[in-house]
């Protein structure tokens, strides 16, 4: 009777010994789960700076790069060049200007 | 020793031990079905701590899908101050790491209830440091913290977010419903050091909705850093530009001079925070000329060839308008055209009498002058204007130049953005997808074709020569307009606005490109102080938005 007592209260216990057990396990996993998030976060917003016009613009700066003077346009229907100066945009000018 | 004696001795034992056991299992029924509830209870306010996991905020991107404004996961410091055991050493421990005065520390982890904010949104690893110290009912939540990582673009357009992340400004505001999202809930157990052992519930809360802007980025960079160089070169006070596609309503670019980092919004001046393009009226000067002319050609009073013998001033009452050169002849003949091209003053009050109060008010209206474009960003002036009825006798003498009327920049990118698209005015607007935004008529197709032309001329012969661009037919109107003086009576010797607002391909327009100086000092006309950097914005723009030239060279 009395072992039959223990027993039913130390049941409870054990099971939420293995209760916590598996909690912990989750919240570890939901720890890395918020870290991946958050360092996902972290690397759009540093692609996006990375990307950011003035530095792309103070990076080109610093190599030497010049927006290009003359800009050519390939009329492909008239399969004819609307502006001159092929050799500025084959030289690495950027038809798009950034 | 007896058997009897060992047996005695070993059901004593026995005995002892059932009821040791017993006293045991009664003092475990006590505390897990007695006082479990209230045991229960006690741990569980120890070691569950429920709070809003905030929503992250919806991300903000350019036309192109470029990032404006994002959201980071950062780390905020709490604490149970009834927990903490000595508030004045985990004050001292803090307090190096989180940059705050202990004195302040304290006094939170002493103050009662049972939450505190000890400090918001730093970097994750500032929250493992404090995590290491093990301090007792200290604990780190994850908080989301905007960020704009374009750093100074746009800052008067993006806005800002509060600590709570809800928009205080810009189109963070405007938009704030949509972006913002709906918070979570967290249910943790943790360990009195701040550690969480497990979660009971998580409830996610929904992500904020992304937003598409119709700007550029890069065609935005490139008008912020050509208003610098504006300012600077010419000592100037401040500068705006808009950047807009007549055809859809669509801004490109909405830029304001001086620039500050988006991230520091907070710590600006109003002054400098403000979008002026949306938010600050000015007299607009001879921009303005349009209208008249505009109104004359629509009432079918005058053709573009339509010619004038003009004096040197006109007086009306007490009120004499002169020209803004001296070196003007006895009379002159010019023509309608000439009149915009030349940007006479004379020539403009003459146009005004001939076109009369009534339809020249018709025109401001239909032009959506005096009235709110309806631009989705928060704090848009109206502009203003005499009533009609309380017009004085000189009224008609100021208005067709440009004086006695406040315009914002936007209203007049609008009105020049109807002309640019045969005559339909579209809302300006700033979110891309959203509905068909309104538009109607202001001037017929026909009288849009010529003012178009008329513009042309401004700039191919008249006072708009500094804004050409090669290879492309620039249609537009250069703006001087005096300042009102500090005294509120008459207008001030030495301050003024200088503008420029063109359309390009003149053709078939893609682009209306303004350009407002605010009290530039070493020029002031707009033809050469605004007019150039129209030129340099528009340049740009056409090449990024890859629109082939119209001019054969």
């Amino acid at each position: 009777m009395t072992l039959t007592l223990a027993f039913s209260l130390l049941l409870p216990v054990a099971l939420n010994t293995l209760l916590v057990r598996t909690q912990i396990d989750i919240a570890q996993l939901q720890r890395q789960q918020d870290d991946l998030v958050a360092q996902r976060s972290d690397l759009r917003a540093q692609q996006a700076t990375l990307s950011a016009t003035q530095r792309v613009k103070e990076t080109a700066d610093r190599l030497g790069m010049v927006t290009p003077t003359e800009v050519g346009f390939i009329d492909l229907a008239g399969a004819a060049l609307v502006e001159r100066d092929v050799a500025s945009v084959a030289s690495g000018g950027d038809a798009d200007g950034r | 020793m007896s058997i009897r004696a060992t047996n005695k001795r070993l059901r004593s034992s026995i005995v002892f031990v059932v009821v040791v056991f017993a006293l045991l299992v009664a003092r475990a029924v006590e505390i897990q079905v007695v006082q479990g509830a209230e045991y229960a209870d006690r741990a569980d306010r120890q070691h569950i701590r429920e709070f809003d996991t905030s929503a992250k905020r919806g991300v903000i991107y350019d036309r192109n899908g470029e990032e404006l404004a994002v959201s980071q996961r950062m780390a905020t410091i709490v604490a149970d101050p009834q927990m903490v055991e000595d508030a004045a050493a985990a004050g001292a421990a803090l307090s190096p790491i989180l940059g705050v005065e202990q004195g302040v520390l304290t006094e939170k982890l002493e103050a009662g209830g049972r939450f505190v904010y000890l400090a918001r949104k730093l970097d994750p690893t500032v929250g493992d440091q404090v995590l290491a110290l093990k301090l007792r009912g200290v604990a780190v939540q994850p908080e989301e913290k905007r960020v704009y990582p374009k750093g100074s673009l746009a800052p008067q357009v993006l806005g800002f977010v509060g600590m709570d992340n809800v928009g205080l400004a810009g189109v963070e505001t405007q938009y704030d419903e949509q972006l913002c999202g709906e918070s979570g809930r967290r249910s943790i157990i943790g360990d009195p050091f701040g550690r969480t052992l497990g979660v009971l519930f998580d409830r996610s809360g929904r992500e904020g909705d992304s937003l598409v802007l119709t700007i550029d980025e890069d065609i935005q960079y490139a008008a912020e850093q050509e208003l610098l160089s504006v300012v600077e070169h010419y000592g100037a006070k401040g500068a705006s530009a808009v950047v807009l596609d007549p055809r859809t309503g669509e801004i490109l670019a909405m830029a304001n001079v001086p620039l500050f980092d988006t991230n520091a919004y907070g710590s600006e001046e109003e002054s400098v925070r403000r979008n002026s393009v949306v938010t600050d009226q000015f007299e607009p000067g001879s921009t303005f000329k349009m209208v008249v002319v505009a109104a004359a050609l629509e009432a079918g009073l005058v053709d573009p060839q339509t010619t004038f013998a003009l004096a040197p001033s006109i007086t009306l009452y007490d009120r004499t308008v002169h020209e803004s050169h001296e070196d003007v002849p006895a009379v002159r003949n010019m023509s309608a055209t000439e009149i915009l091209a030349q940007s006479s003053n004379v020539g403009a009050v003459t146009l005004g009498l001939e076109v009369g109060e009534e339809r020249l008010v018709d025109m401001i209206e239909r032009f959506g002058f005096t009235r709110k474009t309806g631009i989705d960003f928060p704090g848009e002036a109206a502009g203003y204007m005499l009533p009609r009825e309380e017009w004085s006798g000189t009224t008609i003498a100021n208005i067709p130049i440009g004086q006695g009327i406040s315009v914002t920049p936007l209203q007049l990118a609008a009105a020049y953005g109807a002309i640019a698209n045969d005559g339909v005015y579209i809302q300006p607007h700033l979110s891309k997808g959203a509905p068909l935004r309104p538009s109607h008529q202001a001037v017929s197709p026909e009288v849009a074709q010529q003012l178009r032309d008329m513009l042309l001329v401004t700039v191919a012969e008249g006072t708009g020569k500094a804004a050409a661009v090669k290879g492309y037919s620039v249609a537009g109107k250069t703006g001087t307009a005096q300042k009102a003086a500090d005294s509120g009576r008459g207008y001030s010797k030495d301050r003024f606005t200088a503008s420029f607002i063109g359309m390009v391909p003149a053709e078939d327009p893609a682009l209306v490109v303004l350009i407002v100086v605010d009290e530039p000092t070493l020029e002031y006309y707009g033809s050469i102080v605004a007019a150039p950097a129209f030129a340099k914005i528009a340049d740009f723009a056409l090449k990024r938005l890859e629109i082939p030239p119209t001019i054969a060279q």
